[in-house]
């Protein structure tokens, strides 16, 4: 076993899974709308514990799997996340102290034994590289929160070059976030589509189909049509952040399934070429599986070319 | 260094056991303690006991700190074990390998964790652990969700009258914590057990898809651990106990009133026959629930 699993107390329902040697890279996972991280995410931690060529990778990775209610719009969402990636960003192994310490109790004082000790055996070095992994909606909170940390960096530095190659460490972290890698499963960053086509999408499964119209129900998600304001001016700021710093954290993977029926396939402009995979199609282009290790490597061996780059 | 790992390996079984405790115990636990026990949390403290039962076995949570929770909380998980005994479930909700278990452990005749256990006469496989952690974390995120948790409360403890209240009147009943409300568009009668029943369907297949995957990677599984995984799933079998009927129609009941809800929503435009949509929908869903006790052939309700 590789990974340990941590609590993460101040974001409901989120959790991560520790690397027990040295972590080098942190990957954090964007469950979609209405979705939650153990059943969108079910068997990527199974799956890296499989994997040969690429294990030690993974076993020098934390893994967090980030979760959201889908109550709120897009920015809203974005802000909670982007909270959430600066806090993996600056601290390292210290955003899971709540559970690294002794454990609450009902009655006060009751301790599990000896807490874990992080920098006795790991250290608490900051992470040298971020994965930023989202599917469907997940996606769009993604880009967002990255639009959002970009723009007030350029706002707040004339000269962005000089920034990256400065070295204080107050804004360290802000260097490892704008040098990210973006591997999306299903985005929605070019929009839904209208969501009773489901209905009609005879390929799936009548569970999902009907699923579908479920989803299709709530307003919020019609937010994220392809015509909404949302959609088309997160995409218009992002294509001109590029367009004028060249940032690889505002440049995306994505993989798609061959029957995708949620989302409009393909990426912003300067994206990188999309990629799409046979038979699968939207809840299940992001579920690794001993037949289908495909997930895993979009995640790792892409990340590991934008790197390297 | 040896003493490192040692403390190392010491360390991450720690704690295992402290994010198992702080995400499953501690919440039943500060229920209990804030609303007095229900027989839903009652099964679910005696399912976080058997959860810590099959991890200890495979040394997946340490011995010593697991024996600790029980004895500290040993008052809670015997009225648990009482309540679940007199409200008439114990029979139903546990199989017979899990009342073994729970019986000679409560008797206290033995020491604490060493009964039921699957390998007698070797050590567990060295990657159970890992599958061990990957179906412990399901559970938990299924056991938590806020949508689900209600609309399994009330299938599995609620009377008949209260049943169809419900469904027909979209009634909440006293004592259950009312799910997150949704907004929704064009849905003639929304039910607030719709939202926890499709987070119950998105389990359910999340579960089979680890199922599937776990025995494609072990074709050839030892039948200790086949035994295991399938006292896993015994495990948590009690929430969605589809072998007996009144848990399976209350099931199916309220899987068709959500999919005519929504299906119906979409009707006029895009979904072109309704009723065979939603029978569809309903044969798929019986599929879904033979993992959990409903028979193959087609059931009641159906």
């Amino acid at each position: 076993m590789e990974h340990f699993p941590v609590n993460l107390e101040r974001y409901e329902g989120a959790y991560a899974l520790i690397a027990k040697q040295a972590p080098t890279t942190a990957v954090i996972f964007v469950h979609g709308f209405d979705g939650n991280p153990r059943t969108t995410w079910v068997d990527f931690e199974g799956m890296i514990e499989k994997v040969g060529s690429q294990r030690t990778q993974w076993s020098e990775t934390d893994l967090f799997f980030y979760s959201y209610n889908s109550l709120d719009q897009i920015p809203v969402l974005a802000e909670t996340f982007l909270e959430f990636l600066t806090s993996v960003a600056t601290l390292g192994a210290s955003i899971f102290t709540p559970s690294d310490s002794s454990v609450r109790s009902l009655g006060g004082g009751f301790s599990l034994g000896a807490p874990i000790d992080f920098s006795r055996y790991r250290g608490r070095n900051p992470y040298k590289n971020l994965i930023l992994v989202g599917h469907s909606t997940g996606a769009v909170i993604i880009r967002d929160a990255l639009r959002m940390r970009v723009a007030s960096i350029v706002q707040k530095n004339e000269n962005l070059e000089s920034w990256i190659k400065n070295r204080d460490e107050e804004d360290n972290h802000n260097r490892l976030i704008v040098r990210s890698s973006l591997r999306f499963f299903a985005p929605a960053h070019l929009g839904v589509l209208a969501a009773g086509k489901l209905g009609v999408a005879l390929h799936l499964p009548v569970v999902d189909r009907v699923f579908g119209c479920y989803l299709g129900s709530n307003p919020l998600y019609q937010n994220l049509r392809h015509d909404s304001p949302t959609i088309r001016d997160l995409r218009k700021a992002t294509e001109q952040l590029y367009d004028q710093h060249k940032l690889e954290a505002l440049k995306a993977s994505s993989l798609f399934g061959q029957h995708e029926e949620i989302v409009f396939l393909g990426g912003y402009t300067h994206d990188y070429p999309t990629q799409t995979e046979p038979g699968h199609y939207h809840q299940s282009i992001c579920k690794p599986g001993v037949t289908f290790p495909q997930p895993l490597n979009f995640v790792m061996h892409v990340s590991s070319v934008s790197m390297n780059a | 260094m040896p003493d490192d790992a040692a403390h190392s390996d010491l360390s991450v079984k720690g704690a295992c056991l402290t994010f198992f405790f702080q995400e499953r115990v501690l919440p039943v636990l500060e229920r209990v303690e804030k609303h007095g026990s229900h027989d839903f949390d009652s099964g679910e403290l005696i399912e976080s006991f058997l959860w810590l039962h099959h991890g200890v076995e495979i040394d997946y949570f340490p011995i010593a700190d697991s024996r600790r929770i029980m004895y500290d909380y040993f008052r809670e998980f015997l009225r648990a074990r009482v309540a679940v005994s007199s409200g008439g479930h114990f029979e139903t909700w546990f199989t017979p390998p899990l009342r073994a278990i729970l019986d000679s452990e409560f008797a206290g005749r033995a020491e604490l964790f060493s009964a039921g256990r699957f390998w007698t006469t070797s050590r567990p496989p060295s990657d159970v652990d890992a599958l061990f952690q990957q179906f412990l974390l399901l559970a938990n995120g299924f056991a938590q969700n806020r949508k689900a948790r209600p609309l399994l409360q009330v299938l599995a403890t609620a009377s008949d009258s209260t049943w169809q209240n419900v469904i027909e009147e979209n009634e909440f009943v006293p004592g259950v914590e009312r799910p997150p409300i949704e907004p929704l568009r064009d849905v003639a009668s929304p039910n607030w057990t719709h939202s926890g029943f499709f987070a119950t369907v998105d389990y359910m297949k999340a579960f089979r898809w680890l199922n599937l995957d776990v025995r494609q990677g072990f074709p050839h599984l030892a039948s200790e651990l086949q035994q295991y995984l399938r006292i896993l799933k015994e495990t948590q079998q009690w929430r969605l106990n589809f072998g007996y009927p009144r848990e399976r129609n209350r099931f199916l009941q309220a899987g068709r009133i959500a999919a005519e809800a929504y299906v119906e929503a979409f009707s006029k435009t895009e979904v072109s026959d309704t009723k065979a949509t939603v029978n569809n929908f309903i044969k798929e869903l019986l599929e879904l629930m033979t993992d959990w006790g409903a028979p193959i052939v087609k059931a009641a309700g159906a």
